[in-house]
């Protein structure tokens, strides 16, 4: 898959795993991570999402 | 999550990204679908589900692709060139040929436009009626003027920066200095 993918999950363990799924199933774009809802908000987070 | 639930940001997101919701909870489905959300984990859930997810959100990012292609291509399309305007005379409606305007004169929300040999108010922007107007060979030549340059009898000089656009009807017209600009660069 192609694209930014943020993944906003408050576990460190369930962002660590489901980023290392998204890679094997080979997703090549921008893989951010986010530990809380407040990121997704910003404005700026916006870029490569939309 | 700190800060907002997954629910919250969907319902506060004012971009629209493709959103994948991952609960241990299935209480919130219909919610997150409500809200936008292209699909549903429950935790756990395996690597064949995520990948079918994936594959959804792909084509749904495909899909999304194509539709802003089309849009812009419909955007970018040439508009049908105008070939009159009909204006308010007294308690009548009447078209004005493009050909026959000399120059329309802008004032906030109103252009008067002169033709020979009569002056029509009109309630539309000037920067309205420029987009219309520039197929017809009009030339905003100043943030209140607009001229048919087939009505130009000569521009001259006015001063270091600016020049004076005679209109054939004996109108003078002073042109800012981007109009000058534009006015000298006319090609010969």
């Amino acid at each position: 898959m192609k694209g930014t993918i943020l993944i906003a999950d408050d576990e460190p363990l369930a962002r660590r795993t489901l980023r290392e799924h998204l890679r094997d199933l080979g997703c090549g774009g921008e893989i951010h991570e986010a530990p809380d809802g407040k990121l997704p908000l910003r404005s700026q987070t916006r870029s490569g999402l939309n | 999550m700190p800060g907002a639930t997954g629910l919250e940001v969907l319902e506060q997101l004012d971009y629209e990204p493709k959103v994948i919701l991952t609960t241990a909870h299935d209480q919130y489905a219909v919610s997150a679908f409500e809200l936008g959300a292209l699909d549903y984990l429950l935790k756990p859930f395996g690597r064949d589900r995520l990948e079918r997810v994936l594959q959804r959100a792909q084509a749904a990012l495909e899909a999304r692709s194509a539709s802003l292609l089309s849009r812009a291509k419909e955007a970018l399309q040439p508009t049908r060139a105008l070939s009159r305007v009909f204006v308010r005379d007294g308690n009548r409606i009447v078209p004005i040929a493009l050909a026959s305007i000399e120059r329309v004169q802008g004032a906030d929300d109103y252009a008067t436009i002169f033709t020979s040999p009569k002056q029509y108010l009109v309630g539309i922007r000037l920067s309205d009626l420029e987009t219309s107007l520039a197929p017809a060979n009009f030339l905003r030549i100043h943030r209140s003027h607009l001229i048919n340059l087939e009505y130009v009898a000569s521009i001259e000089p006015y001063d270091a920066t600016r020049v004076e656009v005679v209109m054939k009807s004996g109108a003078r017209i002073v042109a800012s200095r981007t109009g000058s600009k534009l006015l000298r660069d006319l090609p010969l």
